[in-house]
């Protein structure tokens, strides 16, 4: 028994250490960005990617293997401006807060989503504003470090990590020079980089630019071990490239995708392990605390009441809309049939999902959003919910004016009408010749 | 023996607990791991006539045909495991998917433009049994181009002091010898003005967008309309925003709490910059009561109020508001609306 003894104890002592270096012998290096204002899988159609749910799931098993894991992001949460996009904004910074992040790259449509916002999210929340070559002239004091540096441990040393970011100047339109200087990357990375060489074990480079711009940084800064690059990059998968040590990545854009670069620390350092890029499909799970975040979010959209604030425009011609069930007055057979297609039922389908209060689901699933006398509210526009006759033939008061007028020629239906819903992000098994005979019109011989 | 037992059962407890982080580190298999190499030995070969398509130039919302035609070169029967395409926008068809040697075949790619603007490329990929290439790649690329075009896409005016006017430049340009026209160009919103500018030409239209009088403070928004003869783009939306500040700005304007548990922490904040360092703030009064109120200092030119609901809240909607008091003449009052829900 003495002996048996003596042998666990050799296997504790020798063991124990090793399991324990192990278990945080590994720096994953996450990255996302160019959200553009996704936050979710619309649920349009089986199989999308995306999501903060399914990213904050998959960050959160990395974590679970014992990993460091650093978060970062490459910029671009939102696409456009208007107060929805920032509420998005908001919803992604808190999103990243809690999945840890630690430094978001500004993009051209992070400034172009204004000052004020800016500034406040920079001073309101944990993850920090990185951004070596742009420079606010406004009168608004945003927190924007030039870069940062991020200390990472294992049993036996520190590791620190020296993050930098850049946006491409071609890519910050005229009217933003006003309130804002957007300087050379590569000169304004000469002198960070200089000073981070030899202090840091791994400069990273946050890299908002086309793929060959980053290219060519790369190649005029060895130093640099990590750049994560892109601008309008869909397959993600396309572009890992390497440029002597320097390996050049992308996360895509949408959310649909997380990279992760691994590294092991040991003695001579950060030795990179390995690089992937993982669909957000829907084999990860879904995240609790995420989908409070995203009821929050449409809350917010219900509070704010965006659907009520929506800019109007005339319709084309003078005419108004009349819903489909005035229609259905004299088009009997043709109205019913429609009530049996999906697009008789198209607004139940965001009902079921919560989404009936969100602006940019309701251009698709009612009839005449965005028009004077146009879907505005359930409440106020019944007539006008799903996607009715005049969502693909144009608002028709002025065919139901004309309805003896056989010169007066309504609006004929073609491909293009539908593409404008059914394009590749919300519809992509959308074929014409196979969709079409769901919805044509069954023959119908109108009585004067 | 007994002794014996347990050892060993010790001693396996301690092994599998030191590899455990080798077993979960290869838990997703799904990762692509680019570092890695695989060593097939097969003997069939595919070569295609041509790698990649240029489709040239097509508008919005058309599509794309064709054929990449293949065969099978080497010895050994071909046979195309699969055919993947980047993206929902492309779809491919393959016509034969086990080839002989010398063999044919041809994979139909179908790319619709959708909403897709500018140069594109998408790429097709052919896994197979080719042991020199097992994961083929294919390339359509080409141009989409819109009838009409927009400069600048959006207008941001930027921040600007309360009654003061800015201008911006609007180009609509559409395609030469296409014979489109602007129609109209018109906004809803009473603070733009639009006028047509002299350097218009007759595939180049250019408009003067200013705005101008608006006598409030905080961030404004809206739309610009430009109408067209265009089938493809009849109306073409130009949004716009800025902000408008006086002695002081706060972001948000509203505060949402959403909806919040009536047991968890619920907190918001709201930044207050101050663009004229000698303005002070006052007092601070937040409705109804159950809403806390604290402000500090961020740094020399913001402050920060933390807005926190207080355990005792009632279940249902929060319709309140914060005042902030300054002596600031331009303003003397800043309100705040609040909103949101608890819920159990």
């Amino acid at each position: 028994m003495g002996v048996h003894y003596k042998y666990f104890l050799f296997f504790l002592i020798f063991f124990l250490p090793v399991r324990l270096y192990a278990a945080s012998s590994e720096i994953a290096i996450v990255f996302s960005g160019e959200e553009l204002g996704s936050l979710e899988p619309c649920g349009c159609f089986e199989e999308q990617l995306g999501g903060i749910s399914r990213r904050s799931s998959l960050i959160d098993s990395l974590r679970k293997q014992k990993k460091t894991v650093v978060p970062v992001s490459l910029g671009d949460m939102t696409k456009g401006f208007g107060r929805q996009q920032e509420i998005k904004t908001e919803i992604l910074c808190r999103a990243m807060d809690e999945m840890g992040y630690v430094a978001h790259n500004l993009g051209e449509k992070d400034i172009e989503i204004g000052l004020p916002l800016i500034c406040y999210l920079s001073q309101t929340y944990k993850v920090r504003f990185l951004s070596s070559n742009v420079e606010f002239v406004d009168p608004l004091p945003v927190e924007l470090n030039q870069r940062l540096i991020k200390e990472c441990s294992n049993a036996a040393r520190s590791f620190k990590l020296g993050f930098v970011g850049t946006v491409s100047p071609s890519l910050i339109s005229e009217h933003l020079s006003g309130f804002v200087n957007v300087h050379d990357p590569v000169e304004a990375l000469r002198p960070l980089v200089k000073d981070l060489r030899g202090s840091v074990d791994l400069i990273v480079l946050l890299s908002h630019a086309p793929l060959e711009e980053s290219i060519e940084i790369a190649k005029l800064f060895p130093e640099i071990g990590l750049i994560i690059t892109g601008h309008g990059i869909d397959e993600p998968e396309n572009t890992v490239t390497y440029i002597n040590n320097t390996l050049i990545v992308t996360a895509g854009t949408k959310g649909k995708h997380l990279g992760v670069v691994t590294y092991s620390m040991d003695k001579t350092g950060l030795t990179r392990k390995s690089v992937s890029l993982m669909p957000l499909d829907h084999l990860q799970k879904d995240s609790q605390g995420m989908a409070s975040l995203l009821k929050e979010y449409q809350q917010m959209l219900i509070d704010e009441d965006l659907l009520g604030k929506t800019v109007q425009a005339s319709p084309q011609g003078g005419a108004l809309y009349v819903g489909s069930s005035a229609c259905g007055i004299c088009h009997k057979v043709v109205y019913s049939h429609w009530l049996k297609t999906r697009h008789g039922a198209a607004f139940n389908t965001l009902v079921a999902v919560g989404q009936q209060f969100d602006p940019e689901c309701i251009t698709c699933h009612t009839t005449g959003y965005g028009y004077v006398s146009g879907f505005l509210t359930e409440k106020e526009n019944k007539n006008l919910i799903d996607v009715g006759c005049e969502s693909c033939h144009g608002a028709g008061s002025l065919h139901v004016a004309n309805v003896n007028d056989k010169s007066y020629k309504y609006r004929a239906v073609g491909e293009w009408r539908c593409v404008a819903c059914h394009d590749n992000e919300h519809s992509v098994k959308f074929k014409f010749d196979g969709y079409w005979e769901k919805i044509k019109h069954p023959k119908e011989v109108l009585k004067n | 023996m007994k002794g014996s037992k347990i050892y060993l059962i010790l001693v396996v407890l301690v092994v599998s607990f030191g590899f455990l982080d080798y077993v979960t580190a290869s838990e997703d298999s799904r990762t692509k791991e680019f570092d890695k190499v695989d060593t097939l030995a097969e003997r069939p070969k595919l070569s295609f006539e041509k790698q990649l398509y240029d489709f040239g130039k097509i508008y919005g919302g058309d599509s794309v045909n064709y054929k990449f035609k293949f065969k099978n070169v080497g010895k050994g029967e071909l046979v195309i495991n699969t055919v993947k395409t980047s993206c929902g926008c492309t779809a491919a068809l393959v016509s034969k998917d086990k080839l002989h040697s010398n063999e044919s075949g041809e994979i139909e790619i179908k790319f619709d433009s959708g909403k897709y603007v500018g140069k594109v490329s998408k790429t097709i990929t052919v896994n197979s049994n080719d042991p020199e290439n097992p994961a083929y790649k294919l390339t359509i690329s080409g141009e989409i181009i819109e009838e009409v075009f927009v400069n600048p896409k959006r207008i941001n005016f930027g921040t600007i002091l309360k009654g003061d006017s800015t201008t911006k430049i609007l180009e609509i340009k559409t395609l030469p010898g296409v014979k489109i026209h602007v129609t109209k160009v018109e906004s809803p919103s009473p603070y733009i003005t639009i006028t047509k500018d002299k350097s218009s030409a007759d595939d180049c239209f250019v408009y003067q967008i200013t705005f101008n009088k608006y006598d409030y403070i905080g961030n404004y928004s809206g739309i610009i309309f430009v109408y067209t003869d265009s089938a493809r783009q009849e109306r073409i939306d130009v949004p716009f925003s800025g902000d408008a500040i006086g002695d002081l700005t706060f972001y948000p304007e509203v505060v949402s709490f959403g909806n919040v548990e009536k047991k968890l922490e619920a907190k918001r904040t709201v930044i207050i910059n101050l663009v004229n360092s000698d303005v002070k703030i006052e007092k601070v009064e937040a409705i109804p009561d159950f809403i806390n109120h604290s402000i500090s200092d961020l740094n020399k030119k913001s402050k920060r109020l933390d807005l926190t609901l207080s355990d005792n809240r009632p279940i249902g909607k929060i319709t309140g508001g914060v005042k902030i008091y300054t002596t600031s003449v331009v303003q003397p009052v800043i309100s705040i609306p609040i909103n949101g829900e608890i819920k159990e």
